[in-house]
């Protein structure tokens, strides 16, 4: 049974329950009070026919002859006068029936018998009909009791008719209570009911669903919290979905970064295997092949790297920055020179909070990168900024990548310029292990590049576990970048 | 013989690709991006394109989209199945899934070629010629007598001329993989080609492999 169904039933129950019961109290204690009435009068009618039959009897009984005759005349025009007046009379002497149409066992009952002369009252069914029947002794020395029965077919009628009438308007009343109660529970339950719809559609997977919000009271609250409930599911399942979907491009990316140096390997092994070549060939087929095992090789350290340093344990502790700066540059030397290039460092920073071997290898892919992007003879610029919680960017004069090739750039396997980084035994997963590394330093990693335009990559440090004071004052920090400068460049 | 338009970036790849297919008498053409390729797929006619679906500029289904129809095979590291669904409704003929085999690569050339190319399909060393659509070896200007699954092992040996066949693949090749008999049968019938068509020099024996057809 519905909600709505239980309230309408019961309401309706308690009302017909409570209107009904007061409408049978009214009509009891009208048809009680109008019995009182019928009484009070009848009491004032007997006593009035009593003493003008007592004063006639008294007279008969005076006169001599046949008096039972003369008694029985003086009844009989008494009942017949007051028998259009709906009422009966009856005559006894020592308690027995005298004259009158009224039963004999009903008239003589001790119901009736007065002890002390007080008049007395009774309802009696008589032959289908209702009497009010009253009864007092005659006065004194006359030995006759008169019963006065009055017919209340009259009244029992009405009543019927009252009742009759009262269950009428209870019907009435009560549809059209049951009615109203109908639509206002279903208009009240409506909000319930599309709560409930809204439900059922997220289960089935339609999470954009919302409810409609009526007004304030604790159903709109409720639809309220249901839209907010249901907003936050959406986004959960929108992240996991993009969760997921990452993954698979991800296992996608290796599975095709994977395919493509067996390919070479296992293609150039069958062609040394099966076909007859010479020298030459052979030690250049050879060549392809040792140089893809390489790439495989690099990309499981890399991909290892990765997963180091997502789960892996890292150890906080304080850095100077230029001694960092220098690690890098000394790391990279060899690089650098290979292509003729400068490496430029400068600090604004002191010190900063995080795991050093991870920051290196992070600042080493960076300048990498920088590296294969740079022309001949130009110069990488590596600086501590002070901004914010503290900024490190790297900063080539290379060719750059656009706006798109930016925001992609930090996704495995992904690579702006193809052929040539994998000449250049890239494995796509660099940038991506920097993305890792500056997530775990609770950093972010901004891309700033332009075709053309050489690109800076911000390590921008978001967390207060940074150290308020790390600033080195501005003069020991101009000296230091001439300083810094004039070493490494000449270098 | 036909001219193959091979699209591969990787440059080991396509190089490796181009070998075996000269290997076996193909002329070829080498293009390492998508653009260069419709250029010259739409200034040249080639019998088949051997096009990688992942290349710089545009990938294989934009390519296939904008070169007038040629038999296409494609070469993908993708081996989803709505990967191959899609190459194939895109009009490919064939598909192949890196890392491949290069005799796998080779009979799938050779099949689309033999579905799409018209005309006498012969091989021709010293004085035999094999009419490999009419299935019939001539040496001389006379007629030989072979079995057919004789015939069958001499197709594959042209088909990989250049190559050396392990026995077993000799098998599998030209017996199918349902045939339970011993390598020596390969070693039999290898003899009797020998001798109907005076190739004693030019089916090798290659030492702890198995047989190559050189020509």
């Amino acid at each position: 049974m519905k909600f709505w169904q239980k309230a309408f039933v019961l309401t309706l129950l308690l009302f017909v329950l409570a209107f009904d019961t007061g409408i049978f109290l009214l009509a009891d204690y009208s048809y009680k009070s109008s019995l009182q009435n019928y009484r009070e009068r009848s009491f004032g009618e007997h006593y009035f026919i009593a003493s003008s039959f007592s004063t006639d009897l008294s007279a008969i009984l005076k006169r001599e002859g046949d008096q039972t005759i003369a008694i029985q005349s003086l009844f009989t025009s008494y009942d017949s006068y007051y028998k259009k007046q709906n009422v009966t009379l009856a005559l006894l002497q020592n308690r027995k029936l005298l004259f009158g149409s009224l039963p004999q066992s009903v008239v003589e009952s001790q119901k009736l018998q007065s002890l002390d002369g007080e008049r007395r009252s009774l309802i009696q069914n008589i032959e289908d009909k209702k009497y009010l029947l009253v009864s007092g002794t005659l006065p004194e020395p006359l030995q006759y009791t008169l019963i006065y029965a009055y017919d209340l077919s009259e009244v029992m009628q009405s009543q019927a008719k009252l009742t009759q009438f009262l269950i009428g308007v209870s019907a009435v009343i009560t549809s059209l209570l049951a009615f109203s109660l109908f639509l206002i529970f279903k208009k009240l339950t409506r909000p319930i009911n599309e709560l409930q719809k809204a439900t059922a559609r997220i289960t089935t997977g339609e999470y954009g669903n919302r409810v409609p919000v009526y007004g304030r009271d604790e159903i709109a609250e409720l639809a309220k919290s249901f839209n907010l409930m249901a907003g936050e599911v959406e986004a959960k399942i929108e992240e996991l979905r993009l969760s997921a979907e990452q993954k698979q491009q991800f296992i996608d990316n290796l599975a095709h970064e994977l395919r493509t140096p067996l390919t070479t390997i296992k293609g150039y092994a069958q062609y040394l295997q099966q076909v007859n070549l010479t020298d030459d060939e052979r030690i250049e087929s050879l060549n392809f092949i040792l140089s893809d095992v390489n790439r495989i090789q690099a990309m499981a350290s890399k991909l290892l790297d990765l997963a180091l340093t997502r789960s892996g344990a890292i150890e906080f502790q304080e850095i100077q920055v230029s001694s960092l700066f220098e690690r890098v540059s000394e790391a990279m030397k060899m690089r650098l020179n290979q292509n003729a290039l400068k490496i430029a460092t400068q600090s604004q920073l002191n010190t900063i909070w995080g795991d050093a071997f991870l920051l290196e290898s992070l600042l080493c892919n960076l300048v990498d990168n920088a590296i294969k992007a740079s022309p001949f003879g130009s110069t990488i610029w590596l600086s501590g900024l002070d901004e914010n919680h503290g900024v490190i960017e790297v900063r080539d004069e290379g060719k750059g990548m656009s706006a798109d090739e930016a925001l992609h750039v930090t996704q495995a396997f992904y690579r702006v310029d193809k052929a040539r980084t994998r000449e250049a035994g890239g494995t796509g997963l660099g940038l991506a292990l920097c993305q890792q590394i500056a997530k775990r330093h609770k950093a972010s990693l901004e891309i700033l590049s332009d075709l053309g335009q050489g690109t800076r990559i911000r390590l921008c440090f978001t967390t207060s576990s940074q150290l308020d004071d790390n600033t080195i004052t501005s003069t020991n920090y101009y000296e230091d970048v001439t300083l810094q400068n004039n070493l490494e460049v000449d270098s | 013989m036909a001219s193959i338009l091979i699209v591969e970036d990787d440059k080991p790849i396509n190089e490796l690709i181009a070998r075996n297919l000269k290997l076996v008498g193909h002329i070829c053409e080498q293009i390492y991006d998508g653009l260069q390729a419709v250029i010259l797929a739409n200034t040249k006619v080639f019998d088949l394109i051997v096009l990688d679906v992942m290349l710089p500029g545009l990938d294989g289904f934009e390519v296939i989209e904008r070169i007038s129809p040629t038999p296409v095979i494609f070469l993908t590291a993708k081996d989803g199945i709505g990967d191959r669904i899609n190459g194939l409704n895109m009009g490919a003929d064939d598909y192949i899934v890196k890392p491949f085999d290069t005799l796998e690569l080779l009979a799938r050339v050779e099949a689309v070629l033999r579905r799409t190319m018209k005309g006498t399909h012969t091989f021709t060393a010293d004085d035999t010629t094999v009419d490999l659509n009419g299935r019939k070896v001539m040496v001389c200007g006379s007629v030989i007598d072979m079995t057919p699954r004789e015939f069958d092992l001499l197709e594959v040996l042209i088909c990989n001329r250049n190559i050396a066949l392990s026995r077993e693949k000799l098998l599998e090749l030209a017996w199918g993989y349902d045939f339970m008999g011993d390598t020596r049968t390969v070693d039999a019938h290898i003899q009797k080609l020998r001798k109907k068509l005076g190739w004693e020099n030019r089916i090798k024996t290659v030492y702890k492999l198995g047989y190559r057809l050189e020509g």
